[in-house]
């Protein structure tokens, strides 16, 4: 198991609970898709799993590591892109990725085929020596790609990566994602696009209030709806978290 | 592959502290960033470093000014016996300039900093991240101890006329912000820690910001109060060898080991005070950022969001809940949008009240400590005819130089940072936008006033037609000076800042601005001392200022619209 949390939750402010007791797992070699609606708990699971927040309760390991009692083990194996890359504007991209670097440990023997094979992939050679705050926001988000792949992360996580990239971006980190897990590396990221969902994920979990509510292969949650006709991902996502499920249904999802 | 991958040179591996150091410090000194925001391109860099020396040239009067002053001090304190009473001058007012400035910077970086989460994400230990931010603030408020406590340092060996005394004194002189960096870190981490998930975390902070500032202010003066001693006693004093050192280092003795360090009277004495002064300093500071890196990073993990749990109510209810304020003016709007920017965001906030504290505090405590013969003075003084009108314009100038101070108007545009965007697709125009914020700096200033006008009553028992000339006076200076500060930002607004105070504190146009409003004051002044010389009548000499206030506020008001409308298009 490359991605276990177990029980994690966690509350905001005056008690709102933003993530409720959630369990999942994340296999080798697997595209996981988190969906779920604006303010359901998808982010604040990022970032208890990348370090950025703590959970209250529950535990989570990478790769066999527990991340709350050994942090910078696990986020050594981890790659994150945030759903908004914060990235400094006064410096340039080549210093941002060399920072990335430095901060991994990449050699620096490897740093420089790494960077063109992604630079190239993603367009952004020419950019590359320009100040960061020159960039458009798909570039931005471009570089903040490529630097969450420069260590060749185990973990590959992704907060809403498909927002700001153009159509071609778009088919390129797609198809990355796809080759990162054929080398034994597993994907899980956050989307809005059910399309993108559907086509691209071996797994999905939907979260609803801080609750995941289903974890099924899409072929398996078409299934279990498939008394109710033939219903594509985006109907059975509303189905769900728009509460218009009997609780049984609900229940036996949750198994 | 292409051409361009020949460019593609990555810089030297570098161990991830001294790689995060870099960046940090890339991030905040950035010259080709300068560059950028004054519209020079990377190109240019000649016209920057031309800025710079004729800024330098323009801090001259000032430092040459410190330094007569400290060169005075320092030869009279020498010729008493007591060279170690410059040091403890300097230490002490070196680290209260640390506290005032560095306090709401530390808070800023370690809460506020829009990188904090990406740095949390990376495999790096919390104290990496802790560390990299205070060297950076560390830094920052170095080169204003070296600018305002260097020259009683300089003078002082110079005086002493002995070679031994200048490489302990670069050390002292540069250890100076350890000890009030460590403790601003160790409340502000105590903040975070319990804090986090108060709703009124924001107001907490910036409370206990202004009262830990209060306090050591307090703490200061009582150390270094030298009015507790009787006549005798303060003779007995003066009479042993550094005897005023024991006696202004009693609460805090980090003041008297930096005194040994320097001017010890014999050489075991002087490596003691070294080692213990250096040692203390920067053990405290260590000792701090390990013991308090738990404390920072459960606070920053804790999460920010602050909202109500949500209950089921009805559709009525809300909409009852939905209480929409009613409608404003363009202009209107503008003022409660600057009011309401410069509130909801604790640092901005702190970092205004505490630039109001300064004056107060330095006056209430010059007057205290001044005991009863102060006041006895004074209404002596007072009543010897012309003076207490003199006072008045004093009191307007003291007014006019510190107004841009509070970096209330220096920062108006600059404070909007990423959402500046917004400013320019809003249906107003930016002259009604920049004239809000005129207002507001204005009325901002007036709290500053209205404390100066209490100390005026208290002190120099101001008649009620001078308080409503220095009143209206007061206003009326606000006016071009705060004009001057918004000019200057909006030509150079810093909107590229990664934690908030940047754009204040860590702003250097501000710095800029305050000097350029200086020159005006000092203009004005010239103007009212020449009027004085020539022997015209006050009542005149209020009416031919005021006059000529008003004619450059107009003035300044015109250039500021014309500004405002270019530089709203280019930024």
């Amino acid at each position: 198991m490359l991605l276990r949390l177990e029980g994690v939750s966690k509350t905001y402010g005056s008690g709102v609970r933003a993530v409720d007791g959630l369990d999942l797992q994340v296999q080798p070699g697997e595209i996981f898709g988190f969906l779920g609606p604006n303010g359901a708990g998808k982010s604040t699971t990022i970032k208890m799993i990348v370090g950025i927040l703590t959970p209250d309760e529950g535990s989570i390991e990478v790769d066999g590591i527990d991340a709350l009692e050994q942090p910078i083990e696990a986020k050594r194996r981890l790659g994150y892109v945030p759903d908004e890359a914060q990235l400094w504007e006064k410096i340039t991209g080549l210093e941002y990725l060399s920072f990335l670097c430095d901060v991994y440990g990449v050699p620096y023997e490897e740093r420089r085929l790494r960077a063109l094979e992604l630079l190239e992939t993603f367009e952004m050679l020419q950019a590359v020596n320009e100040p960061i705050g020159t960039y458009s926001r798909g570039m931005r988000q471009k570089i903040a790609v490529i630097g969450s792949l420069m260590h060749r992360p185990k973990i590959w996580i992704l907060d809403e990566p498909m927002v700001g990239l153009d159509p071609r971006s778009s088919f390129m980190l797609k198809e990355m994602m796809r080759s990162h897990t054929e080398q034994g590396g597993s994907v899980f990221f956050s989307t809005h696009v059910l399309e993108v969902a559907e086509r691209l994920c071996d797994r999905v979990g939907i979260i609803h209030k801080g609750k995941l509510l289903t974890v099924n292969t899409v072929e398996e949650m078409k299934h279990l709806f498939a008394q109710e006709g033939d219903k594509s991902l985006e109907e059975i996502f509303l189905l769900i978290t728009e509460a218009q499920l009997p609780e049984e249904q609900l229940a036996s999802l949750a198994r | 592959m292409s051409n361009s991958s020949e460019s593609l040179n990555f810089p030297r591996a570098r161990k991830p502290f001294s790689s995060l150091l870099k960046l940090q410090f890339k991030v905040s000194y950035s010259l080709s960033g300068t560059a950028e925001r004054m519209g020079l391109g990377s190109k240019k860099k000649v016209v920057l470093y031309l800025y710079f020396g004729l800024l330098a040239l323009a801090l001259i009067p000032f430092m040459g000014v410190l330094f007569k002053f400290s060169n005075a001090l320092s030869e009279a304190f020498v010729g008493m016996g007591q060279p170690g009473f410059v040091v403890i001058l300097a230490i002490m007012s070196g680290q209260v300039m640390v506290i005032f400035f560095g306090f709401s910077q530390l808070m800023s970086a370690l809460y506020d900093s829009s990188d904090l989460e990406t740095l949390r994400a990376l495999p790096l230990p919390p104290w990496q991240i802790m560390a990299s931010k205070i060297s950076v603030a560390y830094f920052t408020e170095l080169l204003g101890v070296i600018m305002f406590a260097g020259p009683f340092f300089l003078s002082l060996g110079i005086h002493l006329k002995d070679m031994s005394y200048w490489v302990p004194g670069v050390f002292t002189l540069l250890l100076i912000p350890c000890i009030p960096i460590a403790i601003s870190v160790l409340i502000i981490a105590i903040l975070m820690k319990f804090t986090a998930r108060s709703p009124k975390k924001d107001w907490i902070r910036v409370l206990s910001g202004l009262v830990v500032f209060a306090f050591i202010m307090v703490f200061n003066y009582l150390n270094i109060n030298m009015t507790q001693y009787g006549p005798e006693q303060f003779v007995q004093l003066l009479m042993e060898n550094n005897g005023l050192v024991a006696a202004a280092s009693k609460f805090y003795p980090i003041l008297k080991w930096g005194a040994w360090a320097l001017t010890g009277t014999s050489l075991s004495q002087k490596v003691l005070g070294f080692l213990l002064y250096a040692g203390v300093s920067i053990g405290v500071l260590v000792l701090v950022v390990s013991f308090s890196q738990r404390w920072f990073f459960e606070g920053a993990t804790t999460g920010t969001v602050s909202v109500k749990k949500k209950e089921r109510v009805t559709v009525e209810q809300q909409e009852g809940e939905l209480a929409w304020p009613k409608a404003k003016s363009a202009f209107e709007a503008m003022l409660v949008k600057e009011h309401r920017l410069l509130v909801r965001n604790p640092t901005y906030l702190m970092t205004a009240l505490m630039n109001l504290m300064i004056l107060p505090i330095i006056l209430v405590f010059g007057y205290i400590g001044g005991g009863g013969d102060l006041g006895e003075s004074l209404a002596a003084i007072t009543g010897i005819p012309g003076v207490l009108d003199i006072a008045l314009l004093i009191l307007v100038g003291i007014h006019g130089a510190i107004t841009a101070m509070s970096q209330i108007s220096s920062s108006a545009v600059s404070r909007e940072g990423q959402t500046f965007w917004i400013s320019k697709i809003i249906p107003v125009s930016p002259v009604i936008q920049v004239r809000a914020k005129l207002v507001y700096s204005i009325l901002f200033s007036c709290i500053q006033l209205l404390i100066l006008v209490v100390i005026g009553v208290i002190a120099l028992k101001l008649d009620v037609f001078r308080i409503l000339i220095l009143l209206f006076l007061g206003v009326l200076v606000s006016v071009p000076v705060n004009a001057i500060c918004l000019l200057y930002d909006v030509s150079f607004a810093k909107l590229d800042w990664t934690d908030p105070q940047q754009a204040m504190k860590g702003n250097f146009g501000t710095m800029v601005a305050w000097l350029l409003s200086l020159l005006y004051v000092a203009a004005l002044g010239g103007i009212v001392y020449s009027l004085i010389r020539w022997g015209v009548a006050y009542s005149w000499i209020y009416c031919v200022s005021g006059a000529i206030i008003l004619a450059s506020a107009y003035a300044f008001i015109r250039w500021l619209d014309n500004v405002a409308e270019r530089r709203y298009a280019e930024i």
